[in-house]
């Protein structure tokens, strides 16, 4: 498959969006995909907001797949100061390495980014806006529309694509997908923002007619090019869920 | 109204909206600052009024003179911030204030940590403030419940005049799960005849909402008049019509070992449930759902049939304490804990249920 975003032999992509989008496991899958794609990839965590579901606590399970993480340092690693780690600059400026950003969602999460707005445009990034419809914030297109326009500003970005991720975590059916998918494809019409995937989990990709030869990775449904995620959280709490 | 997913902060700020919640005043503090932030922007979308104080201790004492104006009012923040406002829960329950308090607990003592923990059980079931006062103790383990719970805790706040705190951790306030919304409440500030400023036709005398009993007589009187009422606050919850909404039993008629925990820790522990009981150990689960009034009865009842507990919690031991209270020396109860930010896995809990039924 020859996407648009994955024709540069070393490209910069930024995921930007509202908390909770998606934005960390996309970035945990791209990067491993990247780095089995072209033998190495650098993975920078700039998330400042959310305390727990950080790339830095992968660390080592996506080192061991080639993928060099970048995150705060070991004195501010567990904290949640605004602290981004100056080599991340570095890696954004040295050419023939994929990088990838995940960056904090929501308003405080995506503010830093705006120093980062002029390397990330001498460096020509992909910068790809992820949408959950079933988000607070993003359930109708007007409220999409609205938080689009609120969060492109703060992050002074150029967004490039937008990537649609519908789901409802476990609860995600063929039928949601579809649906979420359908307004995010609307929404795509209306700003003339190429869609770039949609993301899905494995255990739908099979519902969704993707024969899968390997995870994570590019495929096709249709007309639609999806990336279909392993997923790399693994929390001891998933399996009880007491009703 | 669709399923949304949602982290748990953010799903008890929507269900204090649709409980009829238009009073938020608090000040951020990480694993909880969704709830604010959330609430920052939604309640002026229903004429609400949303505050970022300059304390939690400012913050608590909105809280109480909203409260005490009649309103649905809450507040929340995590562990440290927390203990800044038990001066001010305090009072209010002195002064028989209704009002919610969310705690998202994180890594104590002193500044800890940012990460989750359990570590305020004993402040928060035995009142970290001073006098003779209780709060109602509510803990959910997940995302759902965190909804659910916050609505329930204002039912409860308003019926018994008194402050309900729902204590969760920090992975229930930031972890994503769908939630099913309730429907909105109606709610009439102007309902109950004991707040200030009740405008009812009956009303002819102004009321007062204070904490303040300068004669010994009178405060001994009041004293013992908010004891009662937690006696029967605790009757209705261990006999009552609440007994059912208090406490989750899985798998206990037959378990040899019960293996007990709330919030986040208590969905570890189902998980090794199943898993004893599929390498054929009679293992069940009880989840306290309510802290205080803590579930005594199921204890008792447990403590004939199985043959030994095991209490599990993200702290150094602290909730042991009410279930050894509750067994009474008839069956011995144990304890695993992890603190400093650990969650427990599953496997560890198992090597523990092992040692203790499998000796040699």
């Amino acid at each position: 498959m020859n996407l648009p975003f994955s024709s540069d032999a070393a490209p910069a992509t930024f995921l930007i969006g509202g908390a909770g989008a998606g934005k960390t496991e996309l970035a945990l899958n791209l990067s491993v995909f990247k780095s089995s794609r072209y033998g190495g990839s650098t993975l920078i965590d700039l998330d400042i907001v959310n305390p727990f579901f950080r790339v830095r606590k992968l660390r080592e399970e996506v080192e061991a797949l080639g993928v060099k993480v970048i995150c705060p340092g070991d004195r501010v690693v567990s904290g949640d100061i605004p602290a981004l780690p100056p080599a991340a600059w570095g890696a954004l400026e040295a050419p023939g390495q994929a990088v990838v950003c995940d960056i904090g969602g929501g308003e405080p999460g995506l503010r830093p980014l705006g120093r980062m707005k002029d390397i990330a445009a001498a460096r020509g990034a992909n910068v790809f806006f992820v949408i959950n419809p079933f988000r607070p914030g993003f359930t109708s297109p007007g409220e999409l529309a609205e938080s689009f326009r609120h969060m492109c500003g703060l992050s002074a970005m150029q967004v490039t694509h937008l990537v649609a991720n519908p789901n409802l975590s476990g609860e995600t059916s063929v039928e949601l997908f579809r649906e979420g998918l359908a307004m995010v494809q609307d929404f795509a019409g209306k700003t003339g923002l190429p869609l770039a995937f949609a993301v899905v989990a494995s255990e739908l990709a099979g519902k969704l007619g993707v024969a899968i030869e390997g995870l994570p990775g590019f495929y096709s449904s249709g007309d639609l090019d999806v990336f279909v995620l392993e997923r790399y959280w693994s929390v001891p709490w998933h399996f009880g869920v007491v009703r | 109204m669709a399923k949304v997913l949602m982290k748990g902060n953010e799903a008890i700020g929507e269900a204090a909206v649709l409980a009829g919640c238009r009073y938020y005043f608090g000040y951020p503090i990480t694993p909880q600052s969704e709830l604010p932030a959330y609430l920052a922007k939604r309640l002026p979308e229903v004429d609400g009024v949303f505050v970022q104080a300059e304390s939690e201790v400012a913050a608590i004492n909105m809280v109480y003179g909203s409260g005490s104006a009649g309103a649905r009012v809450m507040t929340s923040s995590s562990s440290p911030g927390i203990s800044l406002k038990q001066e001010g829960i305090s009072y209010i329950a002195g002064a028989e204030v209704p009002c919610l308090i969310v705690n998202v607990m994180r890594g104590g003592p002193g500044l800890g940590n940012i990460a989750p923990a359990q570590s305020d059980y004993w402040q928060s079931t035995r009142g970290g403030g001073h006098g003779d006062y209780r709060t109602i103790v509510l803990a959910p383990n997940s995302v759902q419940e965190m909804a659910d719970m916050t609505i329930t805790g204002f039912d409860l706040s308003d019926r018994f005049r008194n402050p309900v705190l729902l204590l969760s951790d920090g992975v229930l306030g930031q972890m994503m799960e769908p939630v099913n919304l309730p429907e909105p409440h109606d709610y009439n500030i102007n309902s109950k005849k004991w707040a200030l400023g009740y405008r009812g036709s009956d009303k002819n005398e102004r009321n007062l909402c204070s904490s303040i009993f300068l004669d010994n007589d009178e405060l001994e009187e009041h004293n013992w008049h908010l004891y009662q009422k937690y006696q029967v606050i605790t009757d209705l919850f261990s006999k009552g019509e609440y007994k059912d909404f208090a406490v989750e039993e899985h798998l206990c008629d037959d378990a040899e070992i019960i293996l007990v925990g709330y919030g986040i820790i208590s969905r570890i522990l189902k998980t090794v449930v199943e898993k004893c009981r599929k390498r054929g150990i009679k293992a069940g689960l009880v989840r306290p759902k309510v802290l205080w009034p803590f579930p005594t009865a199921v204890f008792e009842r447990l403590a004939k049939t199985a043959s030994q507990f095991l209490v599990v919690e993200m702290s150094c031991g602290q909730m042991v304490e009410d279930v050894k209270l509750s067994v009474d020396g008839k069956k011995p109860v144990f304890f695993f804990g992890r603190t400093g930010g650990t969650v427990p896995s599953d496997f560890e809990i198992l090597n523990e249920v092992d040692k203790l039924v499998r000796p040699d």
